[in-house]
């Protein structure tokens, strides 16, 4: 909990909000500031281990946010007068994955049961977004490592259901998600004898590309898995 | 509950595993829990309704339900829940405390759980792999990905993984290089500090479940404490 707190701190003496662009981390700082904001005992723990770094903060008003809330909740409008590139005839499954809305009392700023702003973000972009049942599945990231059969079995779901909804590419909002889903998609491909060839691409691409952003400036070429077909569909 | 010739029965057919029973309740490791950061879990208000089982990413490999964790906690069988593969196959994805109609906080139960049981030195990969995590983290204060792997898997684990890794740098997605944060040495100072912070006491691996006398006098303030959580906890 320091560790996070850590960061939370950082922020807290900038006076600025903690934008998090990772569900773990954003979880974990939430978690953290939530403690630091509510919790005396748990306030006095940390703060020692705090000030042991060189960090004293006496008191906490920021907010822990992710990019998928900023962007549909603060942007939004900005965004709507500024889509150039309308993504006709894309279709997408959203992926939120665990901790961007779980648990309720630490995110709360969307359902965690079958949360819609990431697929609002991207029917603003001009996508179709295809209804997908395993938007807040585990992909199995925590366990990756020592459980690996378990974890595969599990973003092998995943995968399974997007492309079986005939999606053109999954968007999420967490680097871990995509370590599972993008980095190990081979490896799954390899066990399971399939294949899916299916790119993820995190959202703030997909608004990219919709703002008329070129795809190279977006790093869509650093790719594990080719963008290439997603790409050609956009043109 | 009926008792004929000694066999137990239960009315409504209840299974006795499923059964929440004041008298079987041993507070010491309810307490143990909370202590390690299961603060807003209110395990005594847990129902053994299994929603939370039902939900469940990996309740099928698990030899132990999240719903009987719980009760274990409750009754404070120790030996049942250290003994378990349910503790290292959680993948900690929040979606028992979400439903969790009385507020327990699953999850929180298995994360103090945890870190009970790392506490008594149990070891096995996934622990193991914590701890490098941390160790790694705790050097420079931030992530190295390469060392992380060496240390967990050997160099054997970096060949295995060195394809992977060189097609990321190429996208410069990670870099060969370690970064750290300003002042690593003080940082990891403290993180080393607060390690060694005071620890609430390890539970007692020969732990009684099955003695009803004290426990349910023992257990009150607890049991207050709890109730007291359900309600701060039950817009859940
Ligand atoms: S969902 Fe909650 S009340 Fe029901 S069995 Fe699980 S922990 Fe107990
Ligand atoms: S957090 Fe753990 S116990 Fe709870 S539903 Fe997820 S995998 Fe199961």
């Amino acid at each position: 909990m320091a560790m996070a707190a850590r960061n939370v701190a950082l922020a807290q003496k900038q006076n600025l909000d903690l934008l998090a662009s990772c569900s773990g981390c954003y979880n974990k700082s939430a978690r953290a500031l939530k403690a630091l904001q509510e919790d005396k005992e748990e306030f006095e723990r940390i703060s020692a281990i705090l000030s042991e770094m060189g960090l004293d903060v006496s008191a906490y008003n920021i907010r822990v946010r992710n990019v998928v809330d900023v962007l549909a909740n603060e942007l939004w409008d900005t965004l709507t007068s500024r889509i150039r590139k309308p993504l006709k005839g894309v279709k997408v499954a959203c992926y939120y994955g665990c901790l961007l809305t779980r648990p309720v009392d630490i995110t709360g700023w969307d359902s965690p049961v079958f949360p819609i702003s990431m697929d609002n973000l991207c029917r603003l972009c001009g996508a179709e977004v295809v209804d997908f049942r395993g938007k807040t599945k585990c992909c199995g990231g925590p366990i990756l490592i020592s459980q690996e059969e378990i974890a595969l079995q599990l973003t092998k779901q995943i995968l399974d259901e997007a492309k079986e909804k005939g999606a053109d590419c999954i968007v999420l909002a967490c680097p871990l998600c995509d370590t599972n889903l993008e980095l190990r998609q081979a490896d799954i491909e390899k066990k399971y004898n399939t294949n899916y060839n299916l790119p993820i691409v995190y959202i703030t691409e997909i608004v990219g590309l919709a703002l008329g952003l070129s795809p190279r400036k977006l790093g869509m070429d650093k790719h594990i898995v080719s963008t290439k077909p997603l790409l050609a569909k956009i043109r | 509950m009926v008792t004929t010739k000694g066999k137990r029965k239960f009315v409504f057919g209840l299974k006795q595993d499923r059964l929440a029973d004041g008298d079987k309740m041993n507070s010491q490791l309810v307490k143990q829990v909370v202590a390690e950061g299961g603060k807003g879990a209110a395990i005594a208000a847990c129902m053994q309704c299994g929603t939370c089982s039902g939900g469940c990413t990996n309740v099928d490999s698990m030899d132990l339900t999240p719903r009987s964790l719980v009760l274990m906690v409750q009754r404070g069988d120790w030996e049942k829940v250290i003994k378990s593969n349910t503790l290292w196959l959680c993948s900690s994805c929040y979606i028992c405390t979400t439903r969790c109609p009385r507020g327990v906080r699953p999850s929180d139960v298995m994360e103090a759980v945890k870190a009970i049981a790392i506490r008594q030195g149990i070891e096995n990969d996934a622990t193991r792999f914590h701890k490098v995590f941390v160790e790694v983290v705790q050097k420079r204060g931030i992530l190295f990905e390469p060392e992380l792997i060496h240390k967990y898997a050997g160099l054997e684990g970096v060949l295995k993984q060195a394809p992977l890794g060189i097609q990321l740098a190429l996208r410069g997605k990670i870099s060969p290089f370690p970064e750290t944060v300003k002042n690593p040495l003080k940082f990891s100072q403290a993180i080393e500090k607060a390690k060694s912070c005071p620890q609430p006491q390890q539970p007692q691996p020969q732990s009684q479940p099955d003695t009803p006398t004290i426990p349910v006098v023992a257990s009150t303030p607890a049991q207050k404490n709890s109730t007291s959580q359900l309600v701060s906890s039950s817009r859940n």
